[in-house]
């Protein structure tokens, strides 16, 4: 084997890991974008193996045409499918750093459990939350109703200014967050240890299961000596000793009780997974349920889910393989048959390989015209022609047939907006009919209203008098 | 096994590149998932192809002129699932394949 072949062999083993890699990064990633962007590398290490089979041309169109062809499928699907997979992602990861969502967790328990935390001393504390945690478990159905209340009362203070469910749950968690730092400037006010009481209660919350909670306990009571700093929402590494603006985005910085040690990080953590499993059960009981992109995500949030929802996080920290095939298969873009699917793509692929094993290894063979864009060119114009203006006919009908499916569903909207506007004006009780009868009275009696006045308008305008004396 | 990788090399590659576009096509719930797996599906096929071209009858292009005409119907079939999709997704608001059954009811 001589350099060459080396080399050879390098560069197939290169190329071959990326475009498997490209291949299984596009299937196993959780968001449309990830997906597009490694579909695209997929195809540009295909492009180098073609480089290697030594077919240069045919590298060349493969990255004009599919490479080209991925930048556009990428960009439509971040406009217009509203990634499902990238913002819940970006939401995880930022939930995991930020420090000051230690205390938003305190929204998530019920609240006569806080309020009697609150009222113990630090050295019953932790029987409390041992007790808060066997209790979570046993009343797990009071706890999601109490969540839905909970949910309601956000919605109120929320105004649902918009039916896209992903809106929403970021106006939901705007709204916590500014919540959040109502509560902790109260508790300041009020001269309590807010830290004691919310990061002890959380830790229970999380822990009830394991058993270094009593250590966890303590570090919170523990951490009620501990000094006070600001810290901004956005940027937790921008820490100060004083109130004030980020440096970075201009925020108010939030204050944060003492978990700015070694201990209470690994608590920020375990808050943060908390509060996201909790967030996603709250928003999923408020009646819109039914998230666009993520059905699976939702459907894992009912009933038990805020635990199963904390156990998938906390193991694709860890690289866990049993805890990825779960988050996958509550994950927005994958179906219920996932197993199946895998299973049959393995039969697949064992069957392909065991049908190649049987191939000769065939080396190539020395002899190659360089000149092969000429010889292809030939052959196109000549022994090929019938298959190459077919293809250009594909390629023109395709692109004809694209741009008239386009522009006709463009137009449909149109059509039926102008129709509506028509049925109001002239049938306007029948189409309200159609309508939800919850919208139809005050619709029905305002169209009356406005009937009236141009009625009287109508009638006043001609003889000169004045619209008041005619109504 | 004397110069460089060879025909089974790339076939292997291939071959595991297919499973891969059948598990995306049959596990991705999201349509536009549905064709980036199909374009892996043909891109294995196309490996194949030039592979095959290049062991078997590296000098008869013709391998190469039914690549192209190969990855003009990918690109073909693309355009068109993707206006497709958009009209789908402004007719429906979702691009979420589980929803379109209409024809199973």
């Amino acid at each position: 084997m001589n350099w060459n072949d080396l080399l050879q062999w390098i560069v197939f083993i290169v190329c071959a890991a990326l475009v498997l890699g490209g291949a299984l990064g596009m299937t196993l990633t959780m968001s449309m974008y990830r997906a597009g962007l490694s579909l695209m590398l997929c195809l540009v290490a295909m492009a180098g193996l073609f480089v290697l089979l030594e077919a240069d041309m045919l590298a060349v169109i493969q990255v004009m045409m599919n490479v080209g062809g991925m930048l556009v499928m990428t960009l439509f699907m971040v406009m217009l499918m509203q990634d499902p997979g990238g913002e819940m992602m970006w939401d995880m990861k930022r939930k995991m750093q930020m420090p000051g969502f230690a205390a938003l967790s305190m929204f998530m328990p019920p609240k006569p459990k806080e309020v009697a935390s609150k009222n113990s001393s630090p050295d019953s504390l932790n029987q409390m939350v041992a007790q808060n945690g066997a209790k979570m478990k046993m009343t797990q159905t009071n706890k999601s109703e109490e969540m839905k209340m909970a949910a309601q009362n956000q919605d109120g203070m929320i105004k649902p200014s918009s039916s896209d469910p992903h809106r929403r749950l970021r106006e939901i968690q705007q709204a916590m967050a500014v919540m959040q730092q109502q509560l902790v400037a109260l508790e300041e006010e009020l001269d309590q240890p807010p830290t004691a009481t919310g990061s002890g209660n959380m830790d229970g919350m999380h822990h009830s299961n394991q058993p270094n909670m009593s250590s966890q306990g303590q570090s919170g009571s523990s951490a009620q000596t501990q000094p006070t700093f600001y810290t901004c929402p956005m940027h937790p590494e921008v820490r100060s000793d004083k109130p004030g603006r980020c440096p970075k985005c201009g925020m108010d910085l939030v204050p944060v009780e003492g978990s700015d040690s070694s201990s209470g990080s690994g608590s920020d953590e375990h808050s943060g997974h908390q509060t996201m499993s909790g967030m996603r059960q709250a928003s999923s009981s408020d009646g819109s349920g039914s998230m666009a992109g993520m059905p699976g995500m939702i459907s894992g949030a009912g009933g038990d889910g805020s635990m199963n929802m904390d156990m998938t996080v906390a193991s694709m920290q860890k690289r866990d393989p049993k805890g990825y095939y779960k988050m996958m298969e509550g994950m927005a873009m994958s179906t219920g048959q996932l197993k199946l699917a895998g299973i049959f793509s393995v039969i697949t692929g064992l069957v392909l390989v065991f049908l190649i094993a049987r191939v000769a290894w065939l080396p190539k063979s020395p002899a190659l015209d360089l000149d092969g864009p000429t010889r292809v060119g030939d052959l196109l114009l000549s022994d090929y022609m019938m298959a190459f203006e077919g293809a250009a006919l594909l390629i023109l009908a395709g692109i004809v047939g694209a741009v008239v499916l386009a522009r006709r569903e463009r137009n449909r909207p149109q059509k039926k907006k102008q129709s509506r506007i028509a049925s109001t004006n002239l049938v306007a009780p029948k189409h309200t009919q159609d309508n939800t009868p919850a919208l139809s009275k005050p619709y029905l009696q305002n169209f009356r209203v406005v009937q009236k006045a141009v009625a009287s308008y109508k009638a006043a305008s001609p003889s000169g008098t004045t619209t008041q004396e005619v109504g | 096994m004397t110069g460089g990788p060879g025909l089974v090399a790339y076939l292997i590659v291939g071959a595991i590149m297919f499973a891969i576009g059948i598990f995306a096509v049959l596990s991705q719930r999201g349509a536009v998932m549905v064709l980036m797996g199909i374009e892996i599906l043909l891109n294995a096929a196309i490996l194949n192809l030039v592979a095959f071209w290049r062991f078997v009858n590296p000098n008869d292009y013709g391998g190469q002129v039914f690549v192209i005409v190969a990855m003009t119907i990918g690109a073909v079939e693309m355009a068109i699932g993707l206006a497709i999709m958009l009209m789908v997704y402004r007719a429906r608001g979702t691009q979420n394949i589980d929803k379109f059954s209409e024809m199973k009811e």
